[in-house]
């Protein structure tokens, strides 16, 4: 009954998408701007359609209503409540009409805010013709309501790993950051479209960049934690293609910010903008693809259907062909050039941009290529991290550089003798706390690591001179704290790298072994039984130097089906985590495969990305408030 | 540039991404490096399965004219539905098959033959798998096409029908 | 000038490299794929392929044999593609070019804007 319900309000919303983006086109024939009443009737009634699909969905994974193929592959009446429900996300279908459903939530929001009416039209034409397409999409080839007969008794979605809090929260953010980029794709558009795209463009369209890029901070940050802890390698980034897919629109989405600024202030850079606009949703889209369309060799695509891989794939670059094309046809003819003079804020900003999209385009390149290479010649070659770290190193200290004298350099003056007054400040105060720490700290030390300190910490001086400095500290509470937070983010991930310690060992009960400076005692086992598993517990002792630490990694045995997980033991503190994994042995079937990692300053790395995200929202609020 | 042109190119460069992802999704997705092909058979002596002697000599497979190698297991599901085209291959067409039995018991090894028929001449006991790394081997089955010990022709998965008209193909030749 | 000098110097003859045999097998471990698995490296795998593998490496570090040997046992059976980094050969120069020429183009046209005069 939900399930019908659910098809229905799906089918509903298709309808009205029609009607509203014929209506909308009647408008601009006619180029009246009003009869706004009929269209934000049908705007809502799609948003309220679609919630209410959405929810239906939801209800048949809670009542595990088999008779419908996307509960019955992914649910299991054993499943607990708050995974039948993140369940009903966590499939491609699923996660299908949430997506559909955030596209017109944004449109929903968007068109009860003050903007001009010609604007508000265009953009809501330009989003429903979004929705329209991934509706059409959706219904054809990834129902979620499709039914089955006879209704199993039972479903197949059991799989423990799945069930995870944090992976069931972490969809949701990943789609509301890059599914919300289809905003300010469509307000782009709408600003071409009408010549409208200036300052003024740039005002509105601020608070719908900085929202969808915090919380797709947010989401990347889950999805990183969760790996950390669940994987049981030690490792939180992997440059897996499915990473990758969420990273590059959000370094899109990073050049947006600050080029958007751009414009704002300066009236400059409308055609730079205008295409990040684009660009970035249309990353956003190739990240769908990538994900979806079973192209991808990857740990966690999802399951692959090359027949709907051929539907994202000529849909996305449907999408991509007609918004460029509008972009060339109406890209502003306005100076978008102007001058630049190389110490002004706005130069700054644009040679960070230029960063920025080759970040991109080296994760792009290097998940790309592979795919296309084996695709032509059939030859296939493997892109690491070793690619990634080696590429990205030199470009990054360059970048924390300049991100550290941009904010502090002025956008009308050329004051050559204030940025070198700063820079006579931060570097001496920059080496002499990187040696500190080097020499103090590091055994062994090389040069990749020696700038990689120098530079980030150079960038958390710049924002501590920058803090003090502030007059009136809410103007740029935003931006210092998502600043400090990159520097951090980046402190804290070359630490970590460099000052990471692993043991493997086979070891057995009662055993002690010493490694390094750690001594690593196997106390005991003890055994408990649960509903569905069996679990094992290791009691180990770390003992480093004077500190002690006890860690119960586990492994279960699930029986339905029969699948083994092993469960990491993780202390954590400000400074280090020390994480504990076991195996079964193959061979030595009275040992236990142990894998000890000393983790420093991991707390930092998460702290860093919540700090970023957290700079991004405080300024959306900021934003709204004005 | 004329806008005009700057779209053409836009379209142009649309299409050829199309097509080159639509290659990407229809292509076999199953690994088949061809590293191999062309290389003499690394050196090795394992034990024979049926018999004390001989022993499962690289040499002897490099006497060989052509000989067809399958690697294969009691336990490999697979195995059991490509084993009628070997049979076929030893029967019809008189092929020299060599066998190389991959982390298999001896015992069901055995029984597996007795049930479904023995196609192979000799068969050699990689009990721990060594033997199929060194010939770039990472599952079963896996079949390969010898000419005096060089590897000309590798098959990753079953054999079918086309690869078994390869195969004889490749000894007409 | 000389202070500088020296203390460049001295980091450079500071830094030194573990050579501690585990570190290394692990190394090896994390850059070979696991080509039975779903992009995962036989240092993260537990499958029988992944094991054998290991095994073999283990078995090849003790008979003296180092990383580029090893790395080109696997590559001359099973393709470029089992190591997961890339070296520099032909089929990679695009992955090492394209980002750069990006770089590179985007550099240009800033440095070009920079030195427009006034008007």
């Amino acid at each position: 009954m939900a399930g019908y319900i659910g098809n229905l309000a799906l089918f509903f919303s298709l309808i009205f998408n029609g009607f509203l983006i014929f209506s909308l086109i009647r408008e601009i024939k006619n180029s009246t701007f009003k009869n706004s009443k009929i269209i934000n009737f049908f705007n809502n009634s799609i948003f309220f359609l679609l919630l209410i699909s959405f929810l239906t969905l939801i209800y048949c994974f809670i009542v595990s209503d088999f008779s419908n193929v996307a509960v019955y592959q992914n649910s299991h009446t054993t499943k607990p409540l708050i995974y039948k429900i993140s369940g009903a996300w966590g499939n491609h279908e699923g996660s299908m009409v949430l997506f559909i459903l955030i596209l017109s939530l944004f449109s929903f929001v968007f068109a009860r805010t003050k903007v001009s009416e010609k604007l508000k039209f265009y953009t809501v034409f330009f989003q429903s013709i979004l929705i329209l397409i991934f509706l059409i999409f959706l219904i054809l080839t990834s129902n979620p309501f499709d039914q089955m007969d006879p209704k199993p008794s039972q479903g197949l979605g059991l799989n423990p790993i799945l069930q995870d809090p944090l992976l069931a929260i972490h969809p949701p953010f990943l789609y509301f950051g890059y599914v919300g980029f289809s905003l300010v794709f469509s307000f782009a558009l709408a600003g071409l479209v009408t010549n409208n795209f200036d300052k003024s463009w740039s005002k509105i369209a601020n608070f719908w960049i900085i929202l969808p890029w915090s919380l797709l901070t947010i989401g990347i940050g889950l999805g990183s934690f969760w790996a950390y802890y669940e994987l049981g390698w030690g490792g939180y980034w992997f440059w897996d293609p499915v990473e990758n897919a969420s990273l590059m629109p959000w370094l899109a989405a990073t050049a947006l910010i600050h080029s958007n600024i751009v414009t704002l202030k300066k009236d400059k850079l409308h055609s730079w903008t205008a295409l990040l606009s684009i660009f970035t949703f249309i990353m956003s889209l190739l990240g769908t693809f990538l994900v979806r369309s079973g192209v991808l060799n990857s740990v966690h695509a999802f399951a692959n259907d090359p027949y709907r891989g051929v539907y994202i794939l000529s849909t996305i670059l449907f999408i991509t062909f007609f918004s460029l094309a509008i972009f060339i046809i109406k890209s502003p003819k306005k100076s978008s050039y102007g001058e630049y003079s190389f110490l002004q804020k706005d130069n700054f900003i644009l040679i960070n941009n230029c960063f920025l999209i080759f970040f991109l385009s080296v994760i792009l390149v290097g998940t790309v290529y592979p795919i296309i290479l084996d695709a032509i010649s059939g030859k296939s070659i493997s892109v690491g991290p070793v690619y990634y770290h080696t590429i990205l190193a030199p470009f990054l200290f360059a970048f924390l550089f300049f991100m550290s004298h941009g904010p502090l350099i002025s956008w009308n003056k050329e004051d050559k003798f204030l940025q070198i007054k700063n820079f006579k400040i931060f570097f001496p105060i920059s080496i002499a706390i990187s040696l500190v720490i080097i020499f103090y700290f590091f055994d062994y030390k090389d040069i990749i690591l020696i700038l990689g300190l120098l530079f980030s910490i150079y960038l958390i001086v710049s924002v501590i001179f920058d803090w003090i400095s502030q007059k009136k500290l809410s103007l740029n509470f935003g931006r210092l704290v998502s600043h400090l937070g990159f520097g951090t983010l980046i402190f804290a991930i070359f630490v970590n790298a460099y000052l990471s310690k692993e043991i493997n060992a086979a070891m057995k009960v009662g055993e002690e072994i010493t490694i390094q400076e750690f001594v690593i005692k196997f106390k005991s086992i003890n055994r408990i039984k649960k509903e569905n598993y069996e679990e094992v517990f290791g009691n180990f002792l770390v003992t480093n130097k004077k500190k002690q630490v006890e860690l119960t990694p586990s492994i279960r045995k699930y029986d339905q089906p029969v699948q083994f997980t092993s469960e990491t033991s993780i202390k954590t503190n400000f400074i280090v985590d020390y994480y504990f994994a076991i195996n079964l042995s193959e061979f030595e079937k009275d040992k236990i495969m142990v894998r000890f990692y000393y983790k420093p300053l991991m707390f930092w790395i998460w702290f860093s990305i919540l700090l970023i995200a957290f700079g991004g929202i405080y300024q959306t609020f900021r934003l709204r408030n004005e | 540039m004329n806008n005009k042109y700057k779209i053409i190119i836009l379209g142009i460069t649309i299409v050829i991404i199309f097509i080159l992802f639509l290659r990407v999704l229809n292509s076999d997705k199953t690994y088949q490096p061809n590293q191999m092909i062309g290389k003499k058979i690394p050196e090795f002596i394992l034990e024979n399965l049926l018999n004390k002697n001989p022993k499962f000599d690289s040499n002897i497979l490099s006497g060989k004219d052509f000989a067809v190698l399958n690697i294969w297991a009691s336990w490999c599901i697979p195995c059991r539905i490509e084993h009628p085209f070997l049979m076929d291959l030893k029967n019809k067409n008189q092929i020299d098959i060599i066998g190389l039995n991959y982390k298999d018991e001896g015992g069901n090894a055995k029984n597996f033959l007795k049930k479904y028929g023995n196609p192979f001449s000799l068969i050699g006991v990689d009990k721990k798998g060594e033997v199929a790394i060194q010939l770039g081997a990472y599952g079963v089955p896996e079949t390969y096409v010898l000419k005096k010990g060089k590897i000309i022709f590798k098959h990753i998965g079953p054999l079918n029908e086309d690869t078994v008209n390869k195969i004889l193909e490749l000894q007409n030749k | 000038m000389k202070k500088y000098f020296f203390i460049i110097i001295f980091f450079i003859l500071s830094s030194n490299v573990f050579s501690a045999s585990e570190e290394l097998k692990n190394k090896i471990y994390k850059n070979i794929r696991c080509i039975v698995c779903q992009g995962q490296s036989i240092y993260e795998s537990n499958s029988d392929f992944a094991i054998d593998l290991k095994k073999l490496i283990s078995k090849k570090l003790e008979n003296g044999e180092n990383e580029k040997q090893i790395y080109e046992f696997l590559i001359s059976r099973y393709g470029d593609w089992i190591v997961y980094n890339p070296g520099l050969n032909i089929n990679s120069l695009a992955l090492w070019l394209l980002p750069l020429i990006i770089f590179i183009t985007g550099g240009f046209l800033i440095f070009r804007l920079n030195s427009k005069k006034k008007k």
